[in-house]
């Protein structure tokens, strides 16, 4: 028993006791309003707070209410005027028959209709009805009625197909419909901003592989530096030897030098001007081994690298293993990169590290890595791969366990999802690349390290060694305990006084006793329920699993219930 | 206050008229029986259980015109309402629809097999209300730990002292306080049954 729980208990006997000004805590008030609703507040609800609510009948409050309001409210009835102003029929007749342009009632009509009034053609009509009408078509403005033709008598504004706009817009239309297909692009010059700038060319998002020679000194060259140094060589000063993606057929991982050449030869560059030297000999197991000596019969000075541009392309595969490899390299420091730089670089760097990732040493397909480009979202991932190889594994490896053990459901599902959960938890905490590594890591192993874990902790509750209580029993007191083997002999021990030992007494002496006697003896925790609630609970849960082991499963589930019902 | 059928009959008249002096004089007479023995024994949380004592009047005086008099109290009417009532606050409750049944399996038992009285008076007198409360809180208090009953019983059925309670336990006052205490809070998990 805590202290505060002394003071609650406290509180509410005097609450009981007469001093009621205010309400018992929830917990408590049910069991007093159920027994003993007299003690129970009256109702804040009053007659005029129901008359207030009541919609229908005869004591149905709309008409007042509405008036009321309608009376009061500025605001309200300031609207209802704007509505009611704006719902006025503002189109007069004149208007109507001012834009009829076809029919009796156009305008050319109208004026011999005049006539054919006074024919006495309208038979059925009041003559006033039509007189009035009639008399306001004689209003009509002049402009409409008599200067306009016939034809295009209308008041009628608003002729969309009249504004200039729209022959400008259907100009515009066939110029772009003819000139699209035939992929016209208009020159452009120099200056303009607009003029294309190739070393700039998607720069932030190429990924470079160099293939560098075999040299040790020209190796570390990069190509801007060899096409400055290229000077005798036009073509590769003007710009870098370029392969886009879109020209590697997809699929390709591993690209051939003859394909590479036939590549470079299609983009206009000969052999000879690539200038490769006699013994190059390229880093990397895929790229250009067995083509070394087409290459290396010419030679080119200074060009020592060919630059392999790849755009960032959503969805297709590395362009060699090369690449794969170098970044597999340089994996670490990505990861570190991401770490560091802000959110929306991380987003960068991730992508780039799951995007060139191996997929064969994952466990899970590619593509569901692909799916995560954000550092978050690999967490997710992550979290995904646990969860499939730890929560599934648990759950079926869990079930039998819950069935065997089911006298204690507290433990069990607090141990187990603690376990689990502390596992994914601190898996999510550990990083990208933590988290590759946990995703890489075989589902079997990462299972059976699940599995252990919960096994022996399942075992541990089914000796309750994992509600661990500070001992209140002295250790001469514990080997007194182990040497009894009558429960009268363990009841001397306890004392209503003193409630948390005798429960504590009962308890141990549990542990050595047969399963009847333990039984008989946990059975009279019941008499110290006014000592510490843990204690309490802890025995009771012991007595349901002998209960249960002893087939007694009704007077199990009591005590069960008993002790699901304490803190 | 003492009434017959005759009276409450005129009342009811009145009520169909759109009498407010009548809706008052209703609501006076049965709120509070209403909100302490059908409701709270029912639904034993007070904001909600005011909710349906003031929906229950308002459905009362909505359809008062439907009503039928019989010779019978207009409270059993009343009731009905409220106890559907309470029954729908347990249906919003995904965990509380079974008690919702069962509450309503109970009520449809009481309307057949317990009530015998017609007048208002009978009502009123705690008698019939009580009775069934008591079958409620005896199904709940048979469910908890013995001594949690006993503790409970005594305290709130048989209106004991704190010492005499501990005293018959063999317990200090304190120490019975806690027991009472942690008895409440295991009825709460039991009622309604």
């Amino acid at each position: 028993m805590t202290t505060s729980e002394e003071q609650q208990a406290q509180h509410l006997a005097h609450w009981i006791d007469g001093d009621r000004s205010t309400l018992p805590p929830e917990d408590v008030a049910v069991a007093i309003w159920a027994l003993r609703p007299d003690f129970a507040p009256k109702p804040r609800v009053s007659i005029a707070d129901v008359l207030s609510v009541v919609r229908s009948g005869p004591f149905s409050s709309d008409d007042n209410v509405l008036y009321e309001e309608d009376s009061n409210d500025d605001f309200v009835s300031s609207v209802f005027a704007q509505v009611e102003a704006g719902s006025r029929n503002s189109v007069s007749l004149e208007d109507v028959l001012s834009r009829v342009q076809r029919g009796p009632f156009s305008s050319v009509e109208i004026q011999s209709s005049e006539q054919d009034v006074d024919a006495g053609l309208f038979h059925g009509v009041s003559e006033r009805s039509l007189g009035e009408t009639l008399d306001d078509s004689k209003h009509l403005p002049k402009n409409v009625l008599q200067d306009a033709p016939s034809s295009s008598v209308s008041a009628n504004n608003n002729r969309w197909w009249r504004t200039p706009w729209l022959a400008g817009g259907i100009a515009t239309a066939l110029v772009l419909f003819v000139l699209l297909p035939s992929g016209f692009e208009s020159p452009v010059s120099e200056d303009s901003i607009f003029a294309p700038k190739p070393q700039l060319k998607e720069s932030l998002f190429v990924e470079e592989i160099d293939v560098v020679s075999q040299k040790p000194s020209s190796s570390s060259k990069s190509s801007s530096k060899s096409s400055s140094k290229s000077s005798s060589s036009p073509i590769v000063e003007a710009e870098s030897l370029q392969v886009s993606n879109e020209d590697i057929q997809p699929g390709n991982e591993e690209m051939e030098a003859s394909s590479l050449l036939e590549l470079l030869t299609d983009k206009g560059v000969n052999e000879e001007d690539i200038g490769l030297d006699e013994d190059f000999e390229p880093v990397g197991k895929t790229v250009l081994p067995q083509k070394k000596g087409e290459l290396n019969r010419s030679t080119m000075g200074g060009m020592d690298s060919v630059q392999v541009e790849t755009k960032p392309a959503s969805m297709t595969p590395p362009v060699s293993r090369s690449s794969v490899v170098e970044t597999e390299v340089k994996q670490d420091e990505v990861a570190e990169v991401a770490k560091d730089a802000p959110t929306s670089m991380k987003g960068i760097a991730s992508e780039e590290l799951m995007s060139s990732a191996p997929s064969r040493e994952l466990d899970v397909p590619i593509e569901e890595v692909m799916k995560y480009e954000s550092v978050e979202d690999a967490e997710e991932m992550e979290g995904a791969v646990d969860d499939l190889d730890e929560s599934d594994f648990v759950k079926q490896e869990l079930e039998p366990s819950v069935v065997t053990v089911s006298t204690d459901a507290d433990i069990q599902t607090t141990s187990k999802e603690s376990i689990v959960s502390n596992r994914v938890r601190s898996k999510r905490k550990g990083g990208l690349l933590k988290g590759k590594q946990s995703a890489s890591k075989p589902l079997s192993s990462a299972s059976q390290d699940v599995g252990s874990i919960v096994e022996s902790k399942t075992f541990a509750t089914q000796s309750e060694s994992s509600y661990q209580l500070p001992l209140v029993v002295s250790v001469e007191q514990q080997n007194a305990i182990q040497t009894l083997r009558a429960a009268e002999e363990i009841l001397v021990l306890c004392d209503a006084a003193r409630p948390t030992k005798s429960l504590e007494i009962l308890w141990l002496s549990s542990m050595h006793l047969s399963t009847a006697v333990s039984i008989e003896v946990l059975k009279v925790s019941a008499e110290y329920d006014h000592g510490d609630v843990r204690y309490l609970k802890r025995n009771w849960l012991r007595l349901a699993m002998l209960l249960r082991r002893s087939g007694d499963l009704t007077l199990a589930e009591f005590y069960e219930s008993q002790a699901a019902t304490l803190p | 206050m003492t009434f017959t059928v005759e009276q409450e009959r005129e009342m009811i008249l009145a009520l169909q008229k759109g009498d407010r002096r009548a809706a008052s004089w209703l609501y006076e007479t049965f709120a509070d029986t209403l909100f302490r023995k059908v409701i709270l024994s029912r639904l034993p949380y007070v904001e909600q259980a005011e909710d349906v004592l003031c929906d229950t009047f308002r459905i009362a005086l909505e359809k008062i015109e439907t009503y039928q008099i019989i010779d019978r109290s207009i409270f059993f009417w009343l009731r009905r309402i409220a106890i559907n009532l309470v029954v729908d606050t347990y249906r919003k409750q995904v965990r509380k629809r079974e008690l919702a049944e069962r509450i309503l399996a109970r009520d449809a038992v009481h309307m057949v097999m317990g009530s015998r009285s017609t007048q208002a008076d009978d009502v009123l007198s705690q008698t019939e209300e009580e009775q069934d409360t008591k079958t409620m809180v005896n199904l709940a208090l048979e469910k908890l730990n013995p001594r949690y009953a006993k503790a409970l019983r005594m305290r709130l059925l048989e209106d004991q002292s704190r010492e005499f309670c501990a005293e018959s336990f063999g317990i200090s006052v304190g120490n019975f306080d806690v027991l009472f205490h942690r008895a409440s809070k295991a009825f709460r998990d039991n009622y309604p049954p």
